[in-house]
């Protein structure tokens, strides 16, 4: 028999049995949408990270902190005021500073270009248009981060002005402002302790509003954002006199062309920093989407394995039901070969619609996309749900072959029927 | 010319054995109707299956056009079975899900005959047969008589040498069955196609050229054109 033909005559037998066909496609279906879903969710996954870490700047440069693990074998003996590694920050309890020394330490090291040092400050009261004093915490904008925004618009790269202010929108309603545009350039005052136990203020300029952070993995934090520049000044005002400088982090850029990694093994050889690289920030997150692409396609697999039963059962009835027909067939001349080919192209075309039926029910939750965006106040056009086409194919065709395989033994017992006992009608 | 030469078929073993066919011998001609005649399980059916290659007897020879078809490989006697071999059976094995042209080109398929070819002998078949308007009908609406003719213009679809019925009117009204008979015996005058016809029916029997009576699995008589010949006569009084 041609192949063709072959292929028909399963075509036309499954939709004879349009009730069986169908459940038993559904069955695989629902692995094959789990997948799907989950390459989908995967894609977009990784896409959107790429665009929200690519926007929080360049693969060449190195975050270092202080290292925060208790070292046996670290000085723990009192220090003098003004010693190297003494508290300098109002605020600084356990966790060591940077120094002075740490940065020309690594500006030092080979392959490093810029060392742009982080200030750390402590606000005491924020207060805006005539408002009451509120807490807040206030935090230097040193990176590309990205921030979003309700209203108004950063530099380049992300980038604060000094005198500017990113206001932190949950503080809307208690500075009074009606909504996030009027808040624009309006001022924010705020209240630092000062080196002697007083406080000073400083004014700044609302130059935008932040907004819920579109990552659904991003936790939100309602500070207020200011640049280095003035991070600096303040807290050149908040250190004792004499005292030497102190920062929160070092922003280090590798110099181009450099293995950013090396640079960053240097960097850890050099004291005790921690660094990190944001292509290493950038990996960390990604496997997290692709521990959840993974677990959700495990379960989808899970699903596909137990829909491999109900082909082989759904075949088996079939055989059992059309022994007569196999039985007439094979008295007509045909081949074993061909029989067993009929019900293996049976079991491939319910593979081909359980995939496609799954991939096609994927897809229409993609078109749910907007709503997912809404669901967790992403930018508007964000797309976390992304259609992975040549994975699909990949995957209707994968479970074409799996459903021949699992179609293999009932097929086998259709071509070793003999047609002497099918046609027998006693 | 078919030869069946001391064709025995056993079923079970042992103290269970039994001899369906027991040293089967007889020589048909081409073109001849023949019926094998006797009671119901002579042996007729079993006879017929072995003739036609879907059985294989332990010992004896089937020779068709001078080949055993008992010594040939199982796809040669596939390809000899879609190739030069019609069937017809009592309970019609139509495809009742299928279309009446779909049970009709199933065969040509088997053949892998090519497919611009097929339509034409498809229709040809059903023409034969006064099936052709129902060409698109399912087979399952049929009546009886209807989906015999359809077995019939599917056994004749490939323009078969040899056609085997097995008791092909035992399932119809004689009315119906007298149709079915005028269409096996004119197809088989006109086109000079071997036919056989297992039957219990003696009136049908009488119709054909040879007239081959089994009984309990053995030759018991063969008549040609009426004169009948003692086949255990011939054999020196083995019975
Ligand atoms: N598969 C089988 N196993 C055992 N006995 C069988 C089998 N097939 C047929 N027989 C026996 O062989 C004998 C002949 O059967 P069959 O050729 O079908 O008879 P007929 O067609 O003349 O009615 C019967 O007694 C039947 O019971
Ligand atoms: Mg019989």
């Amino acid at each position: 028999m041609k192949t063709t033909d072959v292929i028909r005559r399963a075509g036309r037998n499954l939709r004879q049995a349009k009730a069986r066909t169908i459940l038993t496609s559904l069955a695989i279906g629902v692995g094959a949408f789990t997948i799907a879903l989950a390459m989908a969710a995967g894609n977009g996954g990784r896409s959107y990270l790429d665009s929200v870490v690519s926007g929080a700047g360049d693969l060449r440069t190195i975050q270092v902190s202080p290292k925060f693990d208790t070292d046996p074998n670290a000085d723990t003996k009192p220090k003098k005021v003004g010693a190297e590694e003494a508290p300098t920050s109002p605020s600084a309890s356990t966790i060591r500073e940077l120094t002075p020394k740490d940065r020309s330490k690594i500006a030092a090291i080979d392959g490093v270009e810029k060392v742009s040092p982080v200030f750390g400050v402590e606000a005491q009261a924020v207060e805006a248009n005539g408002s009451d004093k509120y807490q807040g915490q206030v935090k230097v904008q040193y990176d590309g981060t990205a921030i979003d925004l309700t209203a108004g618009k950063l530099g380049s790269n992300n980038e604060i002005l000094p005198g500017q202010i990113v206001l932190p929108h949950v503080y809307l309603d208690s500075f009074g402002f009606k909504n996030a545009e009027t808040a624009l350039d309006k001022t924010v005052t705020v209240t630092f302790a000062n080196a002697f136990g007083g406080t000073f203020t400083k004014e700044f300029k609302i130059v935008a509003v932040d907004a819920k952070p579109t990552s659904p993995l991003a936790f939100y934090n309602n500070e207020f954002r200011i640049s280095n520049k003035d991070g600096e000044e303040i807290a050149k005002m908040q250190r004792p006199e004499g005292a030497p400088e102190g920062y929160y982090a070092f922003m280090v850029t590798a110099r181009q062309g450099v293995n950013v990694d090396t640079v960053k093994q240097k960097i850890l050889d050099a004291g005790s920093f921690s660094a990190m690289t944001f292509a290493e920030m950038r990996t960390s997150i990604m496997q997290m989407v692709n521990i959840v692409q993974y677990g959700l396609m495990g379960f989808g697999a899970l699903a596909i394995l137990a829909s491999i039963f109900g082909i082989i059962n759904t075949q088996y009835i079939s055989v059992l039901e059309r022994t007569q027909q196999i039985g007439l067939m094979k008295a007509l001349g045909m081949r074993r070969r061909d029989v067993s080919r009929l019900f293996r192209y049976e079991a491939a075309w319910i593979g081909f619609l359980g995939g496609v039926i799954g991939v096609v029910l994927a897809f229409l939750v993609t078109l749910l996309n907007p709503v997912i965006t809404g669901a967790f106040d992403l930018e508007s056009g964000t797309e976390l749900l992304q259609m992975d086409w040549l994975m699909s194919a990949v995957l209707v065709v994968g479970l074409m072959l799996i459903a021949i395989i699992s179609g293999y033994f009932p097929s086998r017992k259709a071509a070793k029927l003999d047609p002497i006992e099918a046609l027998r009608t006693e | 010319m078919i030869e069946v030469k001391n064709v025995t078929k056993t079923y079970g073993k042992k103290q269970n054995a039994f001899r369906a066919l027991d040293d089967v011998s007889f020589t048909i001609p081409d073109g001849a109707s023949v019926a094998i005649l006797g009671k119901s399980g002579s042996g007729k059916s079993t006879l017929m299956h072995a003739m036609s290659g879907l059985d294989r007897p332990e010992t004896g020879e089937v020779l068709v056009d001078g080949v055993d078809i008992l010594k040939l490989k199982s796809k040669a006697v596939d390809t000899f079975r879609s190739k030069k071999i019609g069937f017809i059976f009592q309970s019609f094995f139509v495809q009742a899900n299928e279309s009446v042209y779909d049970n009709v080109s199933l065969p040509l398929e088997i053949a892998k005959a090519p497919k611009r070819a097929r339509r034409g002998k498809v229709m040809k078949a059903l023409e034969a047969v006064e099936l052709d308007e129902k060409v698109r009908s399912k087979a399952r609406n049929l009546s009886g008589g209807q989906k015999q003719r359809l077995a019939i213009a599917r056994a004749i679809v490939n323009e078969p040498r040899i056609i085997f019925a097995d008791e092909p009117t035992g399932n119809l009204d004689s009315v119906t069955g007298q149709r079915v008979e005028e269409l096996l015996f004119g197809y088989n005058k006109e086109k000079g196609v071997t036919l056989v016809i297992v039957t219990h029916d003696e009136d049908l029997s009488t119709r054909c050229d040879i007239v081959i009576t089994v009984k309990d699995g053995r030759v018991e008589s063969i008549s040609e054109n009426g004169t009948k010949k003692s086949v255990v006569a011939k054999e020196g009084g083995r019975a």
